[in-house]
């Protein structure tokens, strides 16, 4: 285990350095000049010139990654051209918000979608199982922004139950609604694995010993074949997890969240090169972690992984 | 202990969150509304988007600020004299203005601000708002370390001398770049546990990154008046309605989309309309064939049934332009008009030798509401043979090709940095001010811009307004652009409040005096 890890963590620094390097690259070459956003609406050519050379854009491509390498070394992120502020500070601020967002998503994920997929899986064929699937196939077919509008509509407008977007004081209340349309597709995706994997291992020589030893069926399915059905379910809500906690576009927008996906989505409208290039790298960092979590849960789950191939 | 039935758990739950939730904001003296983005920057030098134009100008003071009808106003000036030469403003400052940490504000703060605006080391994109003062170039450009323009002769005196007369000055003083406020030992804005110390109307007492602004009434507040001012940050127009509909915003401005919905419903009575000193247009690159020619701008301007536009993507929420200049800033119409008339548009067009049309690609940034408008412009050119390709672009990508001159069309709003015909005149068609400077689609004219330095230089009164007309006129006819219309703003106010005025210029309202009217119940 330990050599796994070991080894994993020395694989980071080579997939951190190419994920800079290609977001670099790339913001290079896209149309697109961060001093315009700087400048706003009326400007003369002299500032633009005089702009450019003081947040050193006129140097060549790899001076400018040498120097945002060097200051990450130095556990500098720079400023962001456009609000002059440390970009550290911001993404500090935003991303426990962002992180607040996609554990509550993936706790709607986990239970909504292992409690629909397991009673599914119960009762294969039953009214059970075919309103849970249609319930799975609606909320991987509901795009988000559809979903958010409507239970904003449904529960705030309507109902008055819940405050429609903000982050309020951090209260619970503020955080339901963008946690269900956020979570509402790995929901649904959890559910439908979860029933295909368990209807999988149901049908395997062991679960049939263990219901000739005469088992309690709620024992046999939850104990026996549950943790060997997992696996891939881990497998979707580790992805998930990933890409939530790399900021939520379109749940922070519609809800007002202030999190780290409308932090970069603002950044790269105005190509604020030192700001996507601080989330971009917070990104990749929490994602390979996930990632990491993940196959350490896989040797949790199923203790072969931990050897490898044969 | 009884268990409770599981039916009653909905109930339970409803309750709960209801009660956790009632709709309707507490009446405790906060006045709430939201802008649609973050503030690009709270330091006056450099707040060129519109959120931190307003933040800045309700942070800060000035010498001016300017009242909801575009007004300029003095702000920390008791008094001001201009002399008889037009060049030279003599501003005597209140005794009693500090700053929020205490400071008394001198004239020495303000001669220092706008020396910093014009700092070489410190390049402001809004450096052209001083550009006038007397020796303000030079120094600008480091030829100088004097800057005769800027003085102050006593504490509480400070003089500005302009190389030559522009009467609009007073307006370009009460633009955020020019707000007062004191500094670090580096010049930029002093700063307390983060937020800025300022000296205006309102102190920032919280700012929650993304989330929201949250002002004190630094004014003395008169009964019923608000004490606190909260700016939340709603990218989403539909989210926004959603909080003013729950009771969570007082004031709302009503997205385009849902314009029917708040004229005829239950809030019809609290809509407020104010025609914005904005202008929308199509531009026309006018260095690109076939757009060099005046008869096929012209011929696109006949094809455009704008009236209909108007009715149709606009919900009525719009007045036809007529020129770049708003009505409120000029006199009358010019006499000729671009009607929808296609069969002139195809005459026209023939005539430049394009019969059979040609192709165009107009540009646009991301945004549906630009995109329902270009669909049923692409339409109506297609009758008359020309076959626009609308291109798409974020607006990074967006404004660098049109600021370069790569795009053959575009569509854009002018906003008014001030209240005055030159703004929308100057900027827009003088040939000096190509590609940034806001000429975007390289209009170059010798006797215009002759007209155009003759303008800055003109005293208000009725040569100035002529000389307005004339040049309205003219490159109206010229067809540089695609006349659409001045917007039409429409905000609701919550019912049980008054004392709000939309203003015409974004940052025209300070909010000291809307006010809670205790008689009449809240909806």
């Amino acid at each position: 285990m330990r050599r796994f890890l070991t080894h994993r963590l020395l694989a980071l620094a080579p997939v951190l350095l190419g994920v800079t390097f290609l977001s670099f690259l790339l913001l290079y070459v896209v149309p697109g000049d961060p001093v315009q956003a700087v400048a706003g609406e009326r400007y003369d050519e002299a500032v633009l010139a005089e702009l450019r050379a003081e947040l050193h854009l006129d140097d060549p491509l790899l001076v400018r990654y040498g120097r945002f390498l060097g200051g990450l070394l130095r556990g500098d992120l720079g400023r962001s051209y456009v609000t002059r502020e440390p970009v550290a500070e911001r993404i500090a601020a935003t991303f426990p918000n962002t992180l607040r967002l996609a554990l509550a998503a993936m706790a709607v994920a986990v239970v909504l979608g292992l409690g629909l997929g397991i009673a599914a899986a119960a009762r294969p064929g039953s009214w059970l199982d075919r309103a849970a699937m249609v319930m799975a196939s609606l909320g991987i077919s509901v795009p988000v922004f559809w979903l958010g509008m409507v239970l904003i509509l449904f529960f705030s407008m309507r109902l008055r139950w819940l405050p429609p977007s903000g982050f309020g004081e951090g209260s619970l209340r503020h955080l339901i609604l963008p946690a269900l349309t956020l979570g509402a597709g790995s929901a649904a995706m959890v559910a439908r694995m979860t029933r295909a994997s368990l209807l999988e291992v149901l049908g395997q020589d062991y679960i049939r010993t263990a219901r000739a030893k005469g088992l309690h069926p709620a024992r046999v399915l939850l104990v026996h074949a549950l943790r060997n059905a997992l696996l891939p379910v881990v497998t979707v809500i580790g992805n998930d997890f990933g890409s939530y906690l790399s900021g939520s576009v379109l749940t922070e927008k519609i809800f007002a969240w202030p999190g780290l996906g409308r932090y970069t989505l603002e950044a790269v409208a105005k190509r604020d090169l030192p700001a996507i290039q601080g989330a971009v790298l917070v990104m990749a960092l929490v994602f390979v972690g996930v990632n990491l979590l993940v196959d350490l849960t896989y040797a949790w789950i199923d203790p072969r992984t931990r050897r490898g191939p044969a | 202990m009884r268990a409770i039935r599981p039916a009653a758990w909905p109930a339970l739950l409803a309750l709960v969150l209801s009660a956790a939730c009632s709709g309707q904001a507490p009446e405790d003296g906060t006045f709430r509304t939201c802008v649609s983005e973050e503030p690009q920057s709270l330091d006056p030098a450099f707040a060129v988007d519109q959120t931190s134009g307003t933040l800045v100008s309700l942070i800060y003071p000035g010498l001016f600020r300017f009242d909801p009808d575009g007004t300029p106003r003095p702000d920390l000036a008791k008094r001001w004299e201009l002399s008889a030469d037009g060049t030279k403003y003599t501003f005597h400052l209140h005794a009693d203005r500090r700053f929020e940490d205490g400071r008394p504000i001198r004239a020495a703060d303000v001669v220092r601000c706008c020396r910093r605006l014009l700092d070489p080391d410190h390049p402001s994109p809004r450096r052209w708002v001083l550009e006038r003062l007397a020796g303000a170039v030079e120094f600008r450009d480091g030829r100088s370390d004097a800057l005769p323009g800027l003085a102050a002769p006593d504490d509480s005196t400070v003089v500005l001398r302009l190389a030559s007369p522009f009467s609009p000055f007073p307006g370009l003083l009460a633009m955020p770049a020019t707000r007062i406020y004191p500094a670090c030992e580096d010049g930029t804005p002093a700063r307390a546990g983060g937020l800025p110390v300022g000296g205006g109307p309102w102190r920032l007492a919280e700012w929650r990154p993304g989330d929201r602004f949250r002002l004190d009434r630094r004014a003395p507040a008169a009964p019923g008046e608000f004490t606190h001012l909260e700016l939340r940050v709603i990218p989403q127009p539909f989210t926004a309605v959603a909080e003013f509909e729950v009771g969570n915003l007082d004031l709302l401005r009503v997205p385009l989309a849902e314009v029917g919905h708040w004229l005829d419903g239950e809030w019809s009575d609290r809509v407020l309309r104010r025609e914005e000193l904005v202008v929308s247009y199509i531009g026309l690159n006018v260095r690109r064939p076939p757009l060099d020619d005046h008869r096929v701008r012209q011929a696109l301007n006949y094809a455009v049934d704008v009236e209909a536009l108007i009715r149709t993507v606009r919900a009525r929420a719009a007045r036809r332009a007529h020129g770049p200049v708003p009505p409120s800033l000029r006199g009358p119409d010019p006499d000729e008009s671009f009607r929808y008339r296609p069969e002139r548009a195809r005459a026209l067009l023939a005539e430049a030798g394009y019969a059979d049309g040609f192709e165009i690609e107009i540009w646009q940034k991301e945004n549906p509401e630009v995109s329902r408008l270009l669909e049923a412009v692409q339409a109506y050119l297609a009758e008359v043979g020309v076959r626009a390709r609308i291109v798409v672009r974020d607006w990074g990508a967006f404004k660098d090709a049109v600021n370069r001159g790569s795009a053959d069309a575009f569509f854009l709003d002018w906003l008014a940095d001030y209240p005055d015909a030159e703004n929308f005149l100057v900027p827009l068609f003088h040939s000096a001010n190509q590609g940034g400077g806001g000429n975007r689609v390289g209009y170059a004219d010798a006797y215009t811009d002759l007209l155009l330095d003759e303008l800055q230089g003109t005293p208000p009164g009725p040569a100035r307004r002529v000389l307005v007309d004339q040049l309205n006129a003219m490159i109206y006819r010229e067809a540089p652009w695609i006349w659409l219309w001045h917007p039409v703003s429409l905000q609701v106010l919550r019912r049980g409040l008054s004392g709000y005025e939309p203003p015409v210029i974004f940052n025209g309202q300070d909010y000291l005096r809307v006010r809670r009217d205790a008689a009449i119940p809240d909806a």
